[in-house]
């Protein structure tokens, strides 16, 4: 009786991005006007923001594998992302030919120029923003470490120098063997336990110390959250971290729910998953997500049951509904390029409606722990082991899913898993929704539709026709033109810093120490980073809104589209952190980060900044303005910030003893920490 | 684009498609939506809104059931597993409605006849049937407008606060907030905020002017405590006003701007507060301190304390008890949040009472969906129509105030595999709702004083309803 609404077929990548040189083309008449005004670095008339090489003149704009890379400086002919030896041996096959993807400067033939172009291009990205020969500055590695990590150091600024590459500097950080969650918050624990029991005199009464650890024990969240805060801020794995915490944010499970609060190991053992496969298959990672219990208990997709008519019992809806709206495809029918689609009536297309919902829920049936029956009370579940299926209460009759394509009856529960998830992870939504948050996570809040189309067709096809390399996608979100320019493309590129991240950057940027026996549940052998707010580092979020896997609900701590009243929702543009942007979470963020500038001490009982390289500039403002605004602000501070912070430092009532040069220092962390140059991370 | 033309455009065209009687005419008072066509100056009353947004989706089927013994049985045949036993209920006044056992005080207050219930409300643009819905499934088009992304917490929680469907560039002023925009004009001290929110961030209270100002529960309002004019150590003066300097510097980005005011609107929207608050009276009424929610309402009712203090004539709050979305476990964290909602009201109510403004404060809930009538095993799904709370001493208690949800054995039909319980159901026991969210915040607005043609421009589809006034609270 349901007509399914038909969708239009998937259209093939290339068949998209032939598109792009036409538009290019009619957009150069446009840009030849313009250019001055827009910004033209290369001088050959098209603009920054239009430019597919923003950094050599090529006028001809030629494109000739459709990747959004100009000729001029795509060097990287198997687009596998950097410019190599297999490169090499490419234009060697090509020499004498006409090309084309090899005719780099529009010559008609492939010859020693080209060749030259290449060599200038070794060992780097391609892309519009890839300058042949030209270092990487100190600034530009601190932005792109803001990007890339939980905060830029002076080490990691250097290493990104010495490179000179940002495609090499990815190469290593996803070659870097992973931080491990599940072992750090269990040892941790067991650490507790071992120092509880042992210790002579006793610390505690024994039967006050916790149980000893066993496979299916779990416990309060905080040991995960010491060890996150832990790896997040000393870790060397920066850039897979930095991606686990940002699709922490898309594929939500929370502490927030009662199921999860007492999990710290199921907590942990999910965010393992996520750093598992950061640089993995979105396709793999949506199936292991799928049968991990945390996200099984937190959205009850674990011992759902098919329907029993005669108790009017359904299946549940709840994983069904978030796997389609958030978790892949969202609720309204996108372009390659993340805008929305229109019907006749100018009117967004739904992706799927109720229907499809039970359809998927029906799906979803028949997965329970892995060690326990079916009936046997959850709090004995494993929280860490992938869930198994239970035929009994799998719903085997057919079902009709996505784009009309129907499921026979008689399957198992793993076999009608694997195709509805082949089914989702076919959806054209996926690329362009994906795309779209996740550069949300890393770079702008406003990306132009063709940053988002270029990063979902990298997600359609990673070069080596693979469909959902994640590796890929953020190699593409980084290293986009747009990304690298920054607000020269886009006057409006950037995202408010939300609140976990400004405090991990200060941590980082000032080598912060954590603090031995730290919290009351480590022993006095274990370090942890601390705070002073009421809950402790590991209960900020109630103070500050935010901590990890701790949202209030599965929307996350915001929205992808929220944009505050006032000139950002008139624009048309989104702000999605500002929905944690109140009156009493900005003043806790503030007074927490200050506290820490101001108070914390060495040897003290709170999280301790070292502030000597700062101390020892302090009799120089200009060096030590300098030496902030490269940490902090990546270079980019405005003469106003900076007048205002020398004018400050420059204020007598700063006793030149030690306690006035560190007043000073203090003050013009505060002063910047604290200013919309650097809340806005651009 | 402003959000209302938005949708009398779209409504325009689905009229037009469907050869609707109703005209462009009609339309006409929506696309012009502009601040204040009345003038509110005049008001001398102190009057408040507190809104108690029930995040996630709350269960009106197993708090407010009917007791009636034939009624009953219909909803225990329907609920099955999940059914309150009838014994376990408490009868309110005219035994129709038969409380949850965890409501026992917000009985009380029913009995009391200073709360009332009001059936059968959900987002809703128009009069419609379950068939529009299914004909929109089935050809992508319907004869009604048809609110948008039903069952999706976030889309049916922005639109129980704004009315109509947000798009990109559209401005997102909720019903509160374009209330406040009006109301302000009452207020003799109109640099005060107006709208308060003890949990973050909501469109309901934010208007074209409006703002809500956020408040931590249960604390004093905090202060920027680096940047304050403190003498120790010395510098700190010079500190704080070199921030003075760079929050108060324009800014070209968008965001680095919003960045700006929003820290130094903070900074000084706080100072005013907490030094109103340093002569707030003390509250002896008790309250559970444990409880987020009950924090919350605490907060309310100390900022309630000091109205006259700061000159506020009208004053909207929005306050939030989340975790309703139960799929799963429903008897035990449904009870559980009925217990803590039931206990926050009441003590709030005699918190009002004892600041003398008991009739002055009018509380009411709203959450985007009730549930599904039927389980899902051990929970239950996303639903539609649902019985919401009003509480105070204006509203006409005592009383259930509308037509409720009508459900049946019978079997009415099928639609995708599901038994149709009743004429208004859309399957699964997820029914279209009488009375439109529109018409509850009318009711509400028409108490707070709004008048004449603002109605129509703060709820853009109350035209589409015979009946603007849903009659809940006492005749002025």
């Amino acid at each position: 009786m349901k007509t399914p609404k038909s969708a239009p077929p998937r259209a093939h990548a290339w068949i998209r991005l032939r598109a792009v040189p036409a538009v290019c083309s009619l957009a150069v008449l446009l840009a030849v006007q313009s250019a001055r005004a827009a910004g033209d670095a290369d001088g050959d008339g098209v603009a920054d923001t239009l430019d597919n090489c923003s950094a050599i003149a090529n006028l001809d704009q030629r494109d000739t594998d459709g990747d959004g890379f100009g000729n001029r400086c795509d060097t990287d002919l198997n687009n596998d992302g950097v410019t190599n030896g297999i490169d090499v041996g490419l234009i060697r096959a090509a020499f004498g030919s006409a090309g084309p993807l090899a005719d780099f400067n529009g010559d008609k033939v492939v010859n020693g120029v080209d060749v030259g172009i290449l060599r200038a291009y070794f060992g780097k990205a391609p892309g519009p923003g890839a300058v042949p020969g030209e270092p990487i500055t100190a600034q530009q590695a601190a932005r792109f470490l803001t990007q890339a990590s939980f905060g830029p150091t002076a080490t990691e600024i250097s290493r990104l120098q010495t490179l000179n590459d940002y495609g090499a500097w990815i190469d290593q950080e996803i070659a870097k063997s992973r931080t491990l969650y599940l072992n750090g918050s269990r040892s941790m624990y067991a650490d507790y336990y071992t120092w509880c029991t042992t210790t002579v005199p006793p610390p505690l009464p024994l039967d006050q110390c916790p149980a000893p650890l066993a496979d299916t024990l779990d416990t309060w969240r905080d040991y995960f959250r010491h060890v996150w805060w832990l790896r997040a801020v000393q870790g060397q794995d920066q850039l897979r971290q930095r991606m686990a915490f940002a699709l922490s944010q898309i594929l939500v499970v929370s502490d927030k729910s009662p199921n999860l609060a007492d999990s710290a190991f199921g907590l942990a053992s999910y965010y393992d998953l996520l750093g598992r496969l950061a640089f993995g298959n979105y396709r793999e990672l949506l199936e292991e997500v799928a049968l991990h219990p945390a996200m099984g208990l937190y959205l009850s997709m674990l011992r759902n049951q098919k329907a029993d008519p005669e108790r009017n019992v359904r299946p549940d809806e709840n994983f069904a509904r978030e796997l389609l709206q958030l978790f892949t495809l969202g609720v309204h029918e996108l372009n390659a390029d993340g805008t929305l689609k229109h019907d006749a009536f100018g009117e967004p297309i739904p992706t799927y409606d109720q229907t499809t919902i039970q359809e998927f829920a029906r799906v979803f049936t028949g997965w329970n722990f892995a060690n326990i029956p079916w009936d046997e009370w959850q709090g004995n579940g494993n929280r860490t082991v992938k869930m198994v299926p239970v035929a009994a209460y799998h719903d085997t009759a057919s079902k009709l899913l996505l784009q009309n394509v129907s499921l026979p009856g008689g399957r198992s529960a793993q076999q009608d898993l694997d195709a509805a998830l082949d089914n989702v992870f076919a959806h054209p939504n996926l690329g362009p929704f994906l795309a779209g948050q996740l550069i949300k996570r890393f770079t702008t809040s406003n990306p132009t539709p063709a940053y988002v189309a270029r990063v979902a067709a990298v997600f359609n096809d990673n070069g080596s026709g693979v469909r959902g390399d994640l590796g890929a996608v953020l190699r593409a979100i980084l290293l986009d033109r747009e990304a690298r320019q920054g607000t020269a493309a886009v006057p409006s590129f950037g995202k408010l810093r939300e609140p976990v991240l400004r405090m991990t950057q200060l941590f980082r940027a000032f080598g912060a120490r954590p603090v031995p026996g730290g919290d009351w549940d480590v022993p006095p052998t274990v370090a942890v980073f601390n705070t002073p707010s009421s809950r402790g580092l590991r209960g900020i979020d109630a103070d500050i809104g935010q901590n990890v896997l701790s949202s209030p609900s599965v929307f996350n701590f915001f929205r992808p589209d929220y944009a505050p009243a006032g000139p950002i929702a008139s624009a048309g543009l989104t702000a999605p952190e500002f929905q944690l942007w109140t009156e009493n979470t900005v003043m806790a963020s503030t007074n927490l980060l200050n506290f820490h500038v101001e108070y914390a001490e060495s040897g003290g009982y709170w999280t301790y900044l070292n502030l000597s390289t700062e101390l020892s500039l302090a009799t120089q403002p200009a060096n030590l303005v300098d030496r902030l605004d490269l940490l902090l602000t990546n270079g980019s501070m405005s003469a106003a910030l900076r007048q205002t912070l020398l004018s400050r430092l420059a204020d007598p009532i700063y006793p030149s003893s030690a306690e006035g040069r560190l007043g000073k220092v203090r003050d013009a962390i505060e002063l910047i920490v604290n200013s919309p140059e650097y809340l806005v991370q651009k | 684009m402003d959000g209302s033309n938005e949708v009398s455009r779209r409504d325009f065209l689905h009229r037009l498609a469907a050869g609707s009687a109703l005209g462009f005419a009609a339309q006409l008072p929506l696309m012009s939506r502009a601040l204040a066509a009345e003038n509110y100056s005049g008001l001398s009353d102190y009057k408040s809104l507190v809104c108690v947004y029930l995040n996630g989706g709350m269960d009106s089927h197993n708090a407010f059931v009917p007791y009636a013994s034939a009624r009953y049985a219909e909803y225990a045949a329907l609920r099955q597993g999940l059914a309150i036993p009838r014994a376990s209920l408490l009868p309110g006044t005219g035994n129709v409605i038969g409380f949850h056992p965890g409501l026992a005080p917000v009985r009380t207050l029913f009995n009391e006849g200073k709360l009332a219930l009001v059936a059968n409300l959900g987002n809703l643009f128009e009069p419609m049937a379950p068939q529009h819905l299914f004909d929109y499934y089935e050809t992508g088009n319907s004869a009604v407008e048809i609110p948008h992304e039903l069952y999706s917490h976030s889309h049916q929680t922005e639109l129980i606060q704004l009315n109509f469907i947000r798009r990109p560039g559209s401005i997102a002023a909720g019903w509160g907030g374009q209330m406040g925009d009006r109301l302000i004009a009452a207020n003799v001290n109109q640099s005060f905020p107006l709208a308060y929110t003890l949990a973050g961030s909501n469109y309901w209270q934010t208007g074209l002017n409006t703002r809500p100002f956020s408040v931590q529960p249960g604390q004093d309002i905090p202060r920027f405590e680096e940047f304050s004019s403190d003498s120790w150590p010395p510098w700190e003066p010079g500190r704080s006003a070199s921030w003075g300097e760079i929050l108060a510097r324009s800014y070209a980005h968008p965001l680095e701007a919003q960045a700006a005011s929003a820290m130094s609107g903070t900074r000084q929207r706080s100072d005013l507060m907490r030094a109103a608050l340093a002569g707030a009276p003390q509250i002896t009424t008790p309250y559970n301190a444990e409880s987020w929610f009950e924090s919350q309402l605490r907060s309310v009712a100390r900022l309630i304390s000091i109205r006259q203090q700061v000159g506020m004539r009208r004053q909207l709050f929005f306050v939030e008890l989340g975790g309703w979305d139960t799929h799963s476990q429903h008897l035990q964290w449904h009870g559980e949040l009925l217990v803590e909602l039931a206990n926050g009201l009441f003590n709030f109510q005699r918190t009002l009472q004892e600041l003398a403004v008991e009739s002055s404060v009018t509380t009411f809930t709203f959450t985007e969906f009730n549930r599904t009538l039927t389980i899902n095993g051990d929970g239950t799904d996303h639903g539609w129509a649902g019985d919401q709370i009003v509480m105070g001493g204006a509203v006409d208690g005592g009383k259930v105030h509308g037509t409720p949800i009508a459900y049946s054995t019978a079997n009415t039909g099928e639609h995708w595999g599901d038994t149709l319980f009743g004429p208004a159901d859309t399957g699964a026991g997820r029914f279209v709702p009488q009375y439109s969210m529109d018409q509850y915040g009318a009711t509400l607005a028409k108490w707070m004083g709004i008048k004449g043609t603002d109605f129509n421009a703060i709820f853009p589809n109350l035209a589409n309803f015979t009946q603007p006034d849903l009659g809940f609270m006492k005749p002025a």
